[in-house]
């Protein structure tokens, strides 16, 4: 090779480069003016036509819950950072908000896996999104007190709706949510959650090809799993992807399970406990043991993958599972070709209480915020209409008559999305702008959001009909130094619960000796030390009942 | 006394500044061209690996994401301290010495071998094949990796076992054994690995002159000698480089792979440093903690590095300097 | 000069052994192109190994008719460009003074230089920089910041030193400049080493997908791998009920489809690479 080629490759990547940078210049100057973030809520009277705002709107929002539209005098321009897989300027949401509230709305739309990273840069250059989401809410709280974000509660005068939904009837969220001067810095989200999203799933047409009848408890269960495996001898009736995560999902049943697992709140005793060293839980680890000795459970539940775990549920291995309630309609859809008679359905509950965990109707945890600068006044504003009634019909349901119809069912239907296989949030969020994460803040119960498929229907009643539900632990508020604190001695036990419970399940030799072992090991790691914690934070929330 | 029989030495000066600043003067006036030429790299280092080195101060400070780096209270070795005295800190030592140990010892001949054997191929094709097809492991994420390893080695239904099962083995649940947690780690670094890496041996062996091995056939060598004395010694600089490089990177173990492949049974020798850090992220956001444990690793990598870096001169080898 | 050599005991050993070798990285590989084009039922089954069943494309043009894509596609291809020949520049640039073993300060400015290695200050501190320079969101962002990988310096530098120093001195005594000498007498004769450190920048471009994520707002300007990583997100789908119909993908032939779309243009590379890395001429054989 010679002096030539080289010139000669130099020569063309030389060219290449100047093109590629001539592009990229081009292409970074025509991008150049869209993203400067707006934290000062620079009005671009500019690129807008003003819209004719003081005079009050001709046309009937619906129940504003008391807020006046349109909410600001001059347009106003507010930066919002959602995660999100598209990209949602010219959308039917953002152009009806500008014009029934004044305020355009600029969504930050970031990618759903990287959101938080993205979220830390911004935050730590300075430059806070009008409005945002997914910190952690002691985080929030630190933020909030250094006057980064505001203080909603302060603001409760001109916020109707957020007084009214929250200061009124459920006052307990400023206790649990906001810090200890009692400011609420996140905004709640309300009647969110579907009464059951979670549970223990059978295969209905096997049990049914064998006359086997679904258990109704906990010996029953284990008696199904017998039945099956006599049936079956090659099979382990009851799989499981959720690795570790097992002992915390069926605690439920066993009375001992909180969103602060292994930590829960006993309200017999009223007072916090370690679920780990309880009798309950020693229970539902000899029953799991039982399980597993019996060759009733798939020996590699602590390693299975989700693949794996599918492969097994859809080829007569395995029939039995707990998992997200999806997945019902999730599994049937992807094997009924091959397998039609394929029916998976929800099963009762499994443990002596017979109960599932149950979600909180208002929910803090999104952390969504609004920062403390020019456009403060006009975001909590913002805020409230979407939690009144009207705002949260534009984003769950749409604008009637422009994007949708009812049908005989009082449901809605979207003419626009009627080619589309599926007609979920996803769909209705890239097309619309609707249901952006954060932005549901009360999400009208008609919408498809709440459309429940027959199976997810059915497992809705099954639980309802009884109320089989564990009651919800209160939400407790710590200061900076008890979640520091927390953080060390819970990472700890958590992490040496999961190795006792796996191997108290696996090894056949673990026994009594070694619970008892067990309970001396937590007390080494300080579990005397967090449960003083969390029952001092319990002492504070009574309090402030 | 006469000593004319001695030769007397010229007394060496001692250098005063002066005359040092001057020599130095003398040697960038001599290499300023060279120095010209590495301006560019001089300011990328300054600009993009330096500048951003203050953020490493938040090891040293309660840091707060909307504070900012400056104005976060110092609090000195605090979070040193509560790492050096978590109870699993020992174990942690253990295991991520352990494991990068290891998996430097037995991965690192791999790419080697590898670049040698391939040198040897005659056909072409079948040598471009084979280094195309070694090197496509590394675009594979790691979730993958991970995601095949665990099915393979499944004791259910997992190829491996199957395999010892047709060869009248029981069926052996690999994932779950703590002795066998290191294997599988450095098996699967070497997969994904070796290829990747061959290509900078593979560059060196191409580099060495023909006339070597020329002499050495004329010395009557056969081919397997001729590795031995021409192309190993010839690659050797390589070698060094890469082994001193790696030896400096061997505790720094990525927290993805290791959280991905153990599980509860495995803690005791899978934990390390970077998954103990990523499960405390998990309840709480602690970048100073993680700052503090990042700069223990540095640390401990750097030494790592001049200790190596040392040995290799010392045994007559290059260095990085 | 020499003859063919004949096919000896030695040759046989060493192609059984790379062939394993080849197996041992191409089967996964297969598997997964096998799971992208068979069909819902039997991936989730667990059915297919390394034959597709069931084969269909759905995965592929579900993809593919993403309007994302070609632009992702040119993206990436441009970065990739770009950032590869800045990186073997700069990198040529900061290798050539470093391997000449009088260097003026050579021993302090490889300490310097190796120790960036080891301390990483987090995303943070690196962010901050690049936005105070003006090139969030911008191509630049991509390929500025890491123009120099401080391994491949290394490498390079190594290769450089390799080249007998005494060329230098020849040169310098005909009265050439260092900016000759570098351009014109050792880049020629380094092929293989720029060959790899090109390959190794390529490939890091290519893959790369945390930082464009980080630095770029504007969803145009996303390259291959954040669009096709914002695909699978979606079409897992959680939380909503979905009205499930025969079209819901199987995700795994989604995301191995990605996969396999992501590699294909790297596959066409490398052969072209290749041929930098054959030696000139071979004891007893004769390259083309």
């Amino acid at each position: 090779m010679s002096k030539n080629m080289t010139q000669k490759w130099v020569g063309t990547l030389l060219s290449c480069t100047m093109l590629v940078t001539l592009a990229a210049a081009c292409s970074s100057n025509s991008n150049g003016g869209n993203n400067t973030v707006n934290n000062n809520g620079t009005t671009n009277a500019g690129s807008n036509a003003p819209i004719a705002s003081p005079a009050a709107p001709a046309v009937d929002y619906g129940d504003t819950g008391g807020l006046t539209l349109p909410l600001v005098d001059k347009p106003t321009e507010i930066t919002w950072m959602v995660s999100s897989d598209f990209n949602v300027d010219n959308t039917l949401v953002v152009k009806e908000l500008e014009e029934r509230t004044g305020i355009k709305v600029k969504f930050q739309t970031v990618p759903s896996s990287q959101y938080k990273d993205k979220l830390s840069v911004t935050l730590a250059s300075g430059d806070l999104p009008d409005i945002f989401y997914g910190l952690p809410i002691n985080d929030l709280k630190e933020i909030g007190q250094e006057g980064g974000v505001v203080a909603i509660n302060d603001y409760a005068d001109m916020l109707p709706n957020f007084s009214k939904l929250y200061l009124e009837e459920n006052p307990w969220i400023i206790s649990s949510y906001g810090d200890e001067s009692g400011k609420l810095f996140s905004w709640p989200v309300y009647e969110l959650n579907r009464d059951v999203n979670h549970g223990f799933m059978y295969r209905k047409d096997i049990l049914d090809a064998n006359g086997i009848q679904p258990w109704t408890d906990t010996d029953s269960f284990y008696s199904v799993l017998k039945q099956l495996k006599e049936i079956y001898p090659d099979s382990y009736p009851y799989a499981s992807k959720t690795g570790v995560g097992v002992f915390r999902d069926w605690a439920y049943g066993w009375g001992v399970g909180s969103y602060e697992y292994p930590v829960f709140y006993n309200e017999g005793a009223g007072e916090w406990q370690l679920a780990s060293t309880t009798a309950e839980h020693k229970a539902q680890l000899d029953f799991m043991k039982k399980l597993y000795n019996e060759g009733l459970m798939d020996p590699e539940f602590i390693t299975d993958t989700a693949d794996s775990w599918s492969s097994k549920m859809t080829t007569d291995r395995s029939f039995v599972t707990w998992d997200w309630i999806g997945r019902l309609d999730l599994f049937y859809g992807q094997v009924k070709d091959a397998n039609p008679s394929y029916d998976l359905r929800y099963g009762l509950p499994v443990g002596p209480t017979g109960n599932i965990r149950t979600l909180p109707k208002v929910d803090a945890n999104f952390a969504l915020a609004v920062a403390n600068n020019k456009n403060s006044e006009a975001s909590l504003k913002l805020l409230d209409y979407l939690t009144s009634i009207s705002g949260s019909q534009l984003i769950s349901l749409g604008v009637e008559g422009v994007n949708f119809e009812w049908d005989e069912n009082g449901k809605p239907v979207y003419p626009e999305l009627a080619d589309r296989d599926v007609i979920d949030i996803f769909a209705l969020s890239e097309k619309y702008g609707m249901w952006l994460e954060s932005t549901y803040l009360r999400p009208d119960k008609r919408s498809v959001y709440f459309n429940y498929t027959e199976r997810e229907q059915e497992a809705q009643d099954l639980i309802n009909s009884e109320q089989r539900f564990e009651a919800l632990d209160p939400v407790l508020n710590f200061t900076a130094d008890e979640v520091s604190e927390i953080v060390d001695i819970k990472t700890s036990i958590q992490t040496a619960a999961e190795e006792f419970n796996t191997k108290y399940v696996l090894d056949a030799s673990y026994g009594d000796v070694q619970w008892n072992e067990w309970i001396a090991r937590t007390e080494s790691l300080g579990v005397a030390k967090l449960l003083e914690i969390y029952n001092a934070a319990q002492a504070r929330y009574d309090a402030a009942q | 006394m006469p000593d004319t029989n001695i030769v007397s030495l010229p007394v060496k000066e001692k250098p005063t500044f002066k005359s040092k600043m001057a020599r130095l003067g003398k040697r960038i006036v001599r290499d300023r061209q060279l120095l010209i030429i590495f301006l560019p790299c001089l300011l990328f280092y300054l600009l993009f690996r330096y500048g951003p080195l203050y953020g490493l101060i938040i090891a040293f400070k309660d840091y707060s994401v909307f504070r900012g780096i400056v104005d976060s209270p110092w609090v000195g070795f605090e979070y040193f301290e509560k790492f050096f005295n978590a109870p699993e800190f020992w174990q942690l030592f253990r295991n991520t010495f352990l494991l990068g140990f290891l998996t430097l010892v037995f991965s690192f001949p791999a790419p080697i071998l590898l670049a040698l054997l391939l040198n040897e191929v005659r056909i072409s094709w079948f040598k471009k094949g084979v280094q195309t097809a070694s090197y496509l492991p590394t675009f594979l994420s790691v979730v993958i990796i991970s995601s095949m390893i665990i099915d393979f080695l499944s004791p259910t239904n997992g190829i491996v076992n199957n395999i010892l099962n047709s060869l009248g083995f029981a069926s052996k649940y690999f994932l779950i054994d703590p002795d066998w947690f290191r294997p599988i780690y450095i098996i699967s670094e070497i997969w994904t690995n070796a290829g990747y890496e061959s290509i900078v041996y593979l560059a060196a062996i191409a580099g060495i002159s023909p006339t070597l091995y020329e002499a050495a056939k004329v010395d009557g060598a056969s081919r397997f000698k001729m590795i031995f004395s021409v192309t190993l010694p010839s690659i050797l600089p390589t070698v060094l480089i890469m082994l001193i490089l790696k030896t400096g990177n061997m505790i720094t173990i990525g927290y993805e792979k290791v959280l991905l492949l153990y599980n509860t049974m495995t803690y005791e020798v899978a934990d390390v440093f970077s998954t103990f850090v990523y499960r405390k992220g998990l309840l709480a956001n602690d970048y100073s903690y993680g700052a503090a444990v990042g700069l223990f690793e540095a640390f401990v990598a750097m030494a790592l590095l001049l200790i190596s870096n040392y040995v290799s001169k010392r045994m007559g080898g290059n260095g990085l300097w | 000069m020499v003859g063919q050599r004949k096919f000896g005991l030695f040759d046989l050993f060493n192609t059984i052994v790379l062939a394993l070798v080849a197996c041992a990285t191409i089967i996964p590989l297969i598997y997964i192109a096998a799971i992208s084009l068979s069909d819902t039922a039997s991936v989730t089954q667990g059915k297919v190994w390394l034959w597709p069943k069931g084969l269909n494309f759905n995965a592929y043009s579900q993809v593919l008719n993403d309007i994302k894509i070609p632009r992702a596609y040119l993206n990436t291809i441009m970065y990739t460009a770009l950032g590869t020949f800045i990186n073997v520049f700069m990198t040529c640039l900061a290798a050539y003074p470093l391997s000449q073993r009088e260097f003026v300060g050579r021993k302090y400015w490889m300490f310097l230089i190796v120790i960036t290695m080891f301390l990483n200050p987090g995303i943070i501190p690196n962010y901050l920089i690049v936005k105070e320079l003006g090139m969030i969101d911008t191509v630049w962002a991509l390929v500025i910041p890491n123009a120099i990988w401080t391994f491949q310096l290394i490498i390079l530098k190594s290769f450089f030193e390799g080249s007998s120093s005494a060329i230098r001195e020849a040169a310098k005594v005909d009265g050439a400049s260092d900016y000759r000498i570098l351009f014109n007498i050792m880049l020629p004769l380094s092929k293989p080493a720029l060959a790899s450190i090109a390959l190794f920048y390529f490939i890091g471009h290519w893959n790369s997908y945390f930082l464009p994520m980080i630095y770029l707002n504007t969803d145009t300007l996303y390259p291959l791998q954040v669009v096709l990583r914002q695909m699978l997100v979606f079409s897992e789908g959680s939380g909503s009920s979905a009205i499930v119909e025969a079209a819901a993908l199987a995700p795994q032939a989604k995301k191995n489809a990605t996969i396999v779309l992501a590699m294909i243009p790297v596959l066409l590379v490398y052969p072209f690479a290749q041929k930098y890395f054959a030696k000139g001429v071979m004891l007893g054989s004769e390259k083309g």
